[in-house]
């Protein structure tokens, strides 16, 4: 699997254009974001696949603190006659701070029938339950979704 | 399809049947006012249609969704059409919905009857005496233009004010031209056992190019819709743009079911639209097998705390169709909830589209909201897309929302093949399967339609 | 009944069967053991016309029939049945509507189906309700294996193919499966078995006619019961 990462054009946006153009080609890319206090970011990532057994995943981690804005353009297009891929885009985020503001919208555009494309999205504080454990063992609250947001932020699924 | 009743006069509605018209197309001021005095409104209606129509030409179509350039806006009857939008010979109807008919198993005189050849099919009077009933507790269900003239104040009170015309254009020329549709009102803590369907309202003429429907369920009230028909409906109009609007009171739950079978000619445009109040549920549930092409995105607002909206969809493209169709959600409170499950199937080039909105004001906390889209492409020229969106800024959120696009599971079929079903048939099987958490809410009759009109479709082979 | 001779067999382009020959005559249960890898669910995948797999040498016939080229429902339709290992998941399909409409494809007498099935239930202890759920979905290994015990009872095949239906269980469990064999065997006893499995266990359960050895992709070794003694006092295959 070759591994690509997200280019930072400017600041404020990342941009992901992955183009699979050889047969059996297999991608992956993990991008990690921490966005601090008022920080806003525009997250663009775009796979196409022209070739024939290509693979790609694509995995946007984000944890957003106090005022933060994400903004997140997804696009996977499997282009006619191109058989036998598995995509998939997945972007997590985790919201540490108030008052963030998240906008997403992963399109997937399949003109083949001979795939398997995913994408999903998920957005939500650290949960309860994790936070009570270790509040329970002594931490306080925002230390406690800190800790979390490590966590998050190092394990690759 | 079961149970039509257009016995109009039996039951005293009144409806002025027929006409002396002179057959007109094209839409400007002198129809629109044409329409309202023939109908006898009250001068604010007539004011609401004119409106509407320097609204609709100041609208532009929409830059995305189906391609809508086929549709020739100065070719159409708006209004005192001929009598007749459907076949006038028996032997004129589309040999491909006959055969669904027979498939679905509909008796031979309510295939007459929905292809326009019978004006008429004999009621029962079983539904006499459920309508006498429900005047009994307080329902009121009239189709809108009876509704109208009996109840201005009420319809005045909420038409238009979920969808109002300058939504978008469609919204805006239904309601320039709009008749027929239903009007209904369900009193405090009614629940209506048994579902209302639309064809009790509705007769050959009426049947829907610009229907408007207003559904009001007061507190902790209950009512479940049915509208449409798996039946193919053949209709020589081109356009068809309905506009229902819902209101969902504190505590009141309202089911809207449809299924949407027209013939592969027909542009079905349509806006639908709840607003859903303290604790209140809105369930759409939508089934989009015809047309050539739809665009339908069922919506619903939650406007106060523990409002909860659910859309499920369930769409099959074929030949020459595109179903752009999904849903949208609005939190504009606290701990509201949400849920929107689309299932869709292309075929034979056939594509569909999922178009998803799940937007959660700044000022709304605690809300949950979970979206699964799957799609099956049953063939390598059919397509689909997904175009969610989800705009998030309320505090403590819980959003998740899946997709899945794919063809048939191959280890799937080889377990139902290895037991001895032909792959056709195990094909047909995967797919009702596939569509089953939809199908299974909708009423018994139209699940078991469903799967009939799947099977069929599946005969046509397997790319 | 069941004739292979030389099979050979490719997955993904990868050679996996390099010439298997057994024979299975009708009545017989065969058990055929071998270390992972060796090739004991290819063959079975194979017989029952897995697309994943390729034959690419050798002949197997059912009956006289060739099974090469065969869809697997014609082939299902000859009465070969194979028990999955991990029987797949299928969603919105019921546990009842799908035996109601293999059991008609089988050829089977609809007007028997529901006396059928309530008898077999009932005789593999089975819950009722068990019918509602959704193919497989959902079940535990345990419920898994007892679908794939059911639909055997219900089809009355000519051969049945067992793969691993005894993994993973404990002595209990195990004992149970067992008996359902034997019970369906006394029903039927023109029934073929062929067991696949890496424990010597359950053959203390059961009458067995033959056991056979896979390595390597080809069947290195047959015998009677001996042979299975002989793999469980030396611990393992190993030649």
């Amino acid at each position: 699997m070759t591994k690509y990462k997200f280019t930072n054009p400017k600041k404020g946006e990342k941009k992901l254009n992955l183009e699979l153009k050889e047969s059996e080609e297999a991608v992956s890319v993990v991008e990690t974001i921490v966005l601090k206090k008022n920080e806003m970011l525009n997250v663009d990532a775009t796979v196409v696949h022209k070739a024939k057994n290509s693979l790609a995943k694509v995995l946007v981690k984000a944890v957003l603190y106090d005022n933060a804005e994400l903004t997140f353009r997804g696009n996977v297009k499997v282009e006619k006659n191109v058989t036998n891929c598995d995509s998939n885009l997945s972007l997590k985020v985790l919201l540490v701070g108030r008052g963030c503001k998240v906008i997403a919208s992963p399109a997937l555009e399949i003109e083949n029938n001979d795939v398997k494309c995913s994408h999903s999205v998920s957005i939500s504080k650290p949960s309860e339950k994790e936070t009570f454990y270790l509040m329970s063992r002594g931490l306080s609250k925002v230390f406690a979704e800190n800790l979390i947001a490590q966590g998050f932020v190092r394990v690759e699924p | 399809m079961v149970n039509l009743n257009l016995d109009n006069y039996k039951y005293g509605f009144s409806y002025p049947e027929e006409y002396v018209f002179k057959s007109k197309k094209g839409l400007n001021e002198d129809i629109v006012r044409e329409i309202s005095a023939i109908k006898d409104e009250p001068l604010w209606m007539r004011k609401f249609r004119l409106n509407a129509l320097d609204v609709f030409k100041s609208l532009p179509l929409p830059n995305w969704g189906g391609d809508l350039s086929g549709i020739n806006f100065d070719n159409i009857y708006y209004y005192l059409k001929p009598a007749r939008t459907q076949v006038k010979k028996w032997e004129d109807l589309p040999k491909d919905i006959k055969k669904t008919y027979d498939r679905i198993g509909i008796p031979e005189a309510e295939q007459k009857y929905l292809a326009g050849v019978k004006a008429q099919y004999e009621s029962e009077i079983v539904y006499g005496s459920l309508l006498s009933d429900l005047e009994k507790c307080g329902v009121i269900f009239l189709s809108m233009d009876e509704g109208l003239k009996k109840y201005p104040k009420l319809v005045k009170e909420y038409l238009g004010k979920a969808i109002p015309s300058t939504d978008n254009k469609f919204a805006a020329l239904n309601s320039c031209v709009w008749s027929g549709g239903s009007f209904i009102y369900i009193p405090k803590n009614v629940k209506v056992a048994l579902p209302l369907q639309a064809y009790f309202r509705i007769n050959a003429k009426n049947m829907g190019q610009f229907e408007r429907t207003l559904i009001i369920a007061d507190e902790g009230s209950f009512v479940s819709y049915l509208e449409g028909c798996t039946a193919s409906i053949y209709s020589t109009d081109s356009l068809h743009s309905a506009v229902v609007e819902i209101f969902v009171k504190k505590n009141a739950r309202v089911r809207y079911t449809t299924v949407q079978n027209w013939s592969k000619n027909v542009y079905n445009l349509v806006t639908k639209r709840a607003f859903v109040y303290q604790d209140g549920v809105m369930e759409w549930v939508d089934g989009n097998l015809g047309s050539k092409i739809t665009m339908k995105y069922p919506a619903v607002y939650l406007l106060e705390e523990g409002a909860k909206g659910i859309i499920l969809s369930m769409v099959f493209a074929g030949k020459n169709q595109h179903q752009d169709a999904g849903g949208k959600v609005v939190h504009l409170a606290n701990n509201t909830s949400s849920q929107i499950i689309s299932k869709s199937i292309s075929k034979n080039g056939g594509r569909s589209s999922f178009r998803g909105l799940v937007k959660i004001a700044k000022t709304s906390e605690n809300c949950k909201s979970n979206v699964v889209c799957d799609a099956l492409i049953l063939d390598k020229n059919s397509r689909s897309d997904t175009y969610p969106l989800m705009d998030i800024k309320g505090e403590n959120p819980q959003i998740s929302h899946e997709a899945l696009v794919g063809r048939i599971n191959e280890e799937q079929l080889f377990y139902l093949t290895s037991r001895g079903i032909p792959k056709q048939e195990a094909v047909s099987m995967l797919v009702n399967g596939f569509i089953e958490p939809i199908a299974k809410e909708f009423p018994m009759e139209y699940a078991m339609e469903l799967n009939s009109l799947i099977s069929l479709e599946m005969e046509g082979g397997v790319g | 009944m069941l004739k292979i001779r030389n099979l050979e067999v490719n997955r993904e382009g990868k050679r996996i069967l390099k010439g298997v020959t057994l024979r299975i005559k009708s009545g017989e249960t065969h058990i055929l053991m071998g270390p992972n890898g060796s090739g004991k669910s290819t063959l079975a995948n194979t017989l029952m016309g897995n697309p994943l797999y390729k034959v690419v040498g050798g002949e197997m016939s059912f009956e006289g029939k060739s099974l090469l080229n065969l869809s697997p429902d014609k082939r299902a339709k000859l009465g070969l049945f194979l028990a999955f290992q991990y029987p797949v998941e299928i969603s919105g399909v019921s546990m009842a509507s799908f035996l109601r409409t293999a059991y008609k494809e089988l050829g089977k007498p609809l007007g028997f189906f529901n006396k059928n099935l309530e008898g077999s239930l009932k005789f593999l202890n089975i819950d009722k309700g068990f019918m509602q759920r959704y193919l497989n979905e959902g079940f535990s290994g345990g419920e898994k294996k007892k679908s794939e015990i059911l639909q055997l009872a219900m089809f009355s095949p000519k051969l049945a193919i067992l793969d691993e239906t005894d993994s993973g269980l404990d002595v209990s469990a195990l004992k149970t499966v067992a008996e359902s064999f034997t019970k369906i065997k006394i029903k039927n006893p023109k029934l073929s078995f062929l067991i696949i499995t890496h424990y010597t266990r359950i053959l203390k359960y059961l009458d067995v006619d033959f056991v056979h050895i896979m390595l390597n992709g080809r069947v290195v070794k047959s015998g009677g019961i001996e042979l299975s003694e002989e793999v469980e006092e030396k611990g393992g295959y190993g030649e």
